[in-house]
């Protein structure tokens, strides 16, 4: 089943081009790397998937929708900063979720959140970056959604906390969801990923199986990833 | 779902308010009890008590906190109207409040909803505590019974217009306040078009808006100046002199100019949250 299909996005900021006419497909149970440098435009699709941000052009539909309330109900969104009030204890977060999420288990957020010792009266803004990282991850993961998306989410953190949160997106992503993950920390995810996702400048330069590319190319996804964008950087050098 | 969003914003505002609404009857009683003994000719238990505590000195810092408290009060609501707006929906928080599964116009209008309760709540709160400090002092009780006494027999003379006006008066106070809250809330959004220097863009939106809508209003007098010099109006005339009808007239048009502007503050918020929404 088709969970995303976007034709010819195009957004931009002011002047500066953020996503130039991707075109692409997501199917359902699949683990999806969006991959590329900063300011490739990864963030700016994940907002678009979300209803974050608005495109420009071109036509998107997730699981058959437009964006809206619908689409919002079943996409699961983990951004790559806090967003919680600084009044909120991690159970009014639980709490909202709740309330708004008929997807969401409060059963399984306590339960995980008891599993790493993390005291549910506890206000968000006392508790570490690291913590406050996993109970957002916590809260996203507690959802049955059909779209996971994960922007950075091991940006910034030490290996352990990144081995604690793809294990913990594994161990509880929906399997007939999509999961789409963004990083430039590709060596890290590279063992959980079945396709890949280039952006570059805006531009997709490729979407294709991860086993394919390493197949095809000789190398892992790691290696190539580097390759394409130092060989690209280097013709920049050039003209 | 709108109430709901309202519930977790009512949830983030009690924290700071609730203390608040709480201690300000209870210092305008003691205010009112402090400058009574100071000024009272008798020598009570309670003006004896007050000049073993200091007498002038407790008067002074008891009307500091008085005065000091109504300012906060009324800074407070303004600040958290512009706060919970500002951090709630165009800084991180924006994040969770624009991935949930509710329209646009829920997320302004709950905002707009609490904050309406918060300056309803504040300025009830803030006539309880003169209302208090009148009833506490001896020498101004006269205000009180002046005031009662005038209002007894202007609805004894017209009950049912006088009650009308007063409904009016409580309809045409919300309706502008509604619509001040949403003059910030637009400034706000166009604020957050700039990339950079939003705050100052914010202000400015401010400013612009307060300038578009005095030459508003100031064109619309003109031309209805013009209209009435042009013709012989003396429908207009019969209705000035009926000041009874006229009052009424006025109210409603008040509240009818609140609702247009506010509905016009609401469409253009929503229209660039939905369109132009640039999270930091």
């Amino acid at each position: 089943m088709i969970t995303v299909q976007c034709r010819d996005l195009w957004k931009s900021y002011g002047r500066t081009p953020a996503l130039r006419g991707v075109t692409l497909e997501l199917e359902s149970g699949r683990i999806i790397g969006l991959l590329g440098p900063n300011g490739s435009g990864k963030t700016t699709l994940i907002k678009i998937l979300n209803g974050l941000l608005k495109p420009e052009g071109g036509a998107l539909r997730i699981c058959g929708q437009e964006p809206g309330v619908y689409t919002k109900s079943i996409v699961s969104y983990l951004p790559d900063k806090p967003y919680f009030s600084d009044w909120m204890q991690v159970k009014d977060l639980i709490g909202l979720f709740h309330d708004f999420y008929e997807d969401f288990d409060e059963g399984r957020a306590v339960g995980m959140c008891a599993a790493l010792s993390i005291d549910p009266r506890l206000k968000m803004r006392s508790l570490s970056k690291g913590t406050q990282e996993k109970v957002q991850l916590i809260l996203v993961m507690s959802r049955r959604a059909k779209l996971y998306l994960f922007d950075e989410p091991i940006a910034g953190v030490d290996p352990a906390a990144r081995d604690f949160i793809l294990t913990t997106i594994l161990n509880n992503y929906n399997p007939e969801a999509t999961v789409l993950i963004s990083t430039h920390l590709i060596a890290d995810v590279e063992k959980v990923l079945d396709e890949v996702i280039f952006l570059q400048k805006g531009q997709l330069l490729c979407h294709e199986s991860a086993d394919d590319l390493r197949e095809k190319e000789g190398k892992s996804v790691d290696e190539v990833f580097r390759e394409q964008f130092r060989m690209n950087l280097y013709e920049g050098g050039v003209r | 779902m709108l109430g709901k969003l309202i519930k977790y914003d009512m949830r983030s505002i009690s924290r700071a308010f609730i203390p608040l609404w709480i201690l300000a009857p209870i210092v305008s009683l003691l205010f009112g009890l402090a400058t009574d003994a100071t000024f009272s000719d008798d020598n009570t238990m309670l003006y004896e008590l007050f000049v073993s505590l200091g007498g002038d000195v407790l008067t002074t810092v008891v009307s500091v906190l008085f005065f000091g408290i109504l300012i906060a009060m009324g800074v407070l609501t303004l600040l958290f109207i512009i706060q919970r707006f500002w951090k709630g929906l165009l800084k991180e928080e924006g994040y969770l409040a624009f991935t949930l599964p509710v329209e646009t116009w829920q997320l302004i209008m709950g905002k707009a909803v609490s904050a309406l309760l918060v300056s309803v709540v504040s300025a009830l709160v803030g006539l309880l505590s003169f209302i208090l400090l009148i009833l506490c002092m001896k020498e101004l009780r006269w205000l009180f019974s002046w005031i009662a006494e005038a209002f007894r027999s202007l609805f004894l003379e017209d009950p049912l217009w006088w009650c009308a006006m007063a409904v009016l008066a409580v309809i045409l106070f919300l309706f502008a306040t509604v619509s001040n809250i949403y003059h910030l809330y637009a400034a706000m959004a166009l604020g957050q078009l700039f990339e950079n220097h939003r705050v100052i863009g914010a202000f400015a939106s401010y400013l612009g808006i307060s300038v578009a809508l005095s030459a508003v209003t100031g064109m619309l007098g003109a031309i209805f100046a013009v209209i009435l010099a042009a013709f012989d109006l003396q429908w207009f005339e019969a209705l000035m002199e009926a000041s009874e009808i006229f009052g009424i007239i006025v109210m409603l048009a008040l509240i009818l100019w609140a609702a247009v502007e506010t509905a016009v503050y609401h469409i253009l918020t929503e229209w660039i949250l939905s369109t132009k929404l640039n999270l930091e």
